[in-house]
């Protein structure tokens, strides 16, 4: 009995910091496998793979913190939201507008990019804290189909003057500048990389501490959460901004491939649903899953309708494989959900 | 039908045939969809899947007025999100933003019924337990 009362006491004496990041350990992106990840694509890509795959390795940095923003709003706080679409190409917008009206260095643009896709992010998040599962879906679906229909109509800038920055015929189009350090697509790419790793270390960092336990509370229960005493309404905020700021910086770090003539093709409604069905595919729950979710829908995506046998059957149905994907995801999910007696 | 959407688990053990009245309501609703656009080709030049795509978002900004429960209120409802952005088209000059951003109505009406749904903040609480 005292051994029993003398264990239960030293148990109670542990420091509990300790135990709960034991317990979130495993879950969150491990800072050893990361850098082994950086060095490899900052070293060995650029030297093994020809220009054609530094593009779509630079399409996968870009694309993996976008994902990453969409899967941890997802998968560790519980918000389904088709939004970020939205705040990638907000992010874009302001950053190709600073590179053509200021002399900034680039990453500060990005970084103010990345500020005003927060601010909207919030703005957004406000309102749609009230609601939740199908509604919040809803409600974000809808404000990525209308920012698309404000960037088409007001149109990337290209140069010109004014609010808009649009020229006014085609041939007085001028690049996107890139960072002086970065001009070529390999140093470009290394850049890209340099600005992902930063980014997943930014959410693995608030992943870790306090926010994340925060966000892990309300993604199991909002009602246990309130009354825990967790600040459900600024914790959920927060997360909006974070992810909004990591799409921003995508959209900003995104306007340096695309040399001339930014299009809305990556900021549409179908890139909307597209990104949380690769999302859902490579996994929501760790930070990895953005980086898996971002090498199917660029390098295995090109993969398919370049090079394997067929090719020209993929380049028509590739698509449809991410709709199956996203299909067999969720109906095995909802699966183990019910075989442990969870509701989905 | 009305029972599965109230609640799938005690319809079934009230007998309830789940998976038949299932099947007949997505059988339904694809009738009725096929048949709507059948209708559709005329009005447009050309249709692809980007215009279907902005279709049905569309048509979802009706069905979130209705609450996904009031066919009545999803078909007025629409039929007014119509008549909106048929109204704003022949701006110009100072007011052509309007009929610019006339694409932006059902969103905007959207919105606005889900924030008006959503005006009490209300924390549910699972109906099972978490393990």
């Amino acid at each position: 009995m005292t051994a029993v009362a003398t264990s239960a006491a030293t148990s109670a004496e542990a420091p509990p910091a300790r135990a709960i990041t034991r317990v979130t350990k495993s879950r969150w992106f491990s800072p050893g496998a990361a850098v082994v990840v950086f060095l490899f694509a900052v070293f060995f890509i650029p030297a093994y793979f020809d220009s054609f795959w530094v593009a779509n390795f630079t399409q996968m940095a870009v694309f993996s913190i976008l994902a990453a923003s969409a899967g941890l709003l997802y998968g560790r706080v519980g918000l389904v939201s088709l939004g970020q679409v939205a705040s990638y190409g907000i992010g874009c917008w302001v950053t190709i507008r600073l590179a053509f009206a200021t002399s900034l260095p680039f990453p500060v643009i990005v970084i103010l990019g990345g500020l005003a896709a927060t601010l909207i992010g919030v703005f957004i998040g406000l309102p749609a804290l009230r609601v939740g599962g199908l509604y919040l879906a809803l409600v974000t679906l809808m404000l990525a189909a209308g920012m698309e229909i404000v960037l088409s109509t007001i149109k990337f800038p290209n140069g010109g003057s004014g609010f808009k920055g649009v020229v006014a015929s085609l041939s007085d189009i001028k690049p996107t500048r890139r960072p002086s350090f970065a001009a070529t697509d390999v140093t470009y790419y290394r850049f890209l990389v340099v600005g992902a790793f930063i980014m997943f270390i930014l959410a693995s960092f608030m992943l870790a501490r306090k926010p994340g336990r925060a966000w892990e509370s309300i993604r199991q229960s909002e009602a246990a959460a309130l009354a825990a005493g967790i600040d459900v309404t600024r914790y959920k905020l927060l997360a909006f901004a974070l992810a909004a700021f990591m799409a921003g910086v995508a959209g900003g770090l995104y306007a340096g491939t695309v040399p001339k003539g930014m299009s809305i093709d990556a900021f549409n409604r179908q890139s909307a649903i597209f990104l949380i069905a690769v999302v859902i595919m490579g996994g929501i729950y760790t930070l990895w899953g953005g980086l898996l979710a971002a090498f199917f829908s660029t390098c295995l995506l090109k993969f398919l309708t370049q090079n394997v046998v067929g090719h020209q059957f993929w380049t028509r149905f590739a698509l449809s494989l991410f709709g199956f994907g996203l299909l067999v995801n969720l109906i095995q999910n909802t699966r183990v959900a019910e075989k442990k007696g969870v509701q989905a | 039908m009305r029972a599965i959407a109230n609640n799938r688990d005690v319809s079934s053990l009230l007998g309830v045939p789940i998976r038949r009245v299932e099947a007949l309501a997505w059988l339904g609703s694809g009738v009725i969809c096929g048949c709507v656009f059948l209708l559709l080709p005329p009005l447009f030049k050309s249709i692809d899947q980007g215009t279907l795509t902005w279709f049905i978002i569309g048509a979802l900004g009706g069905a979130i007025v209705g609450q996904f429960s009031s066919l009545w209120i999803t078909f007025f409802a629409s039929l007014t999100i119509g008549v909106i952005e048929s109204i704003l088209t022949p701006f110009s000059n100072s007011l052509q933003f309007m009929s610019d951003f006339r694409k932006m109505t059902p969103f905007i009406v959207a919105v606005a019924a889900i924030m008006w749904i959503s005006r009490r903040r209300t924390v549910v609480l699972s109906g099972r337990e978490m393990r």
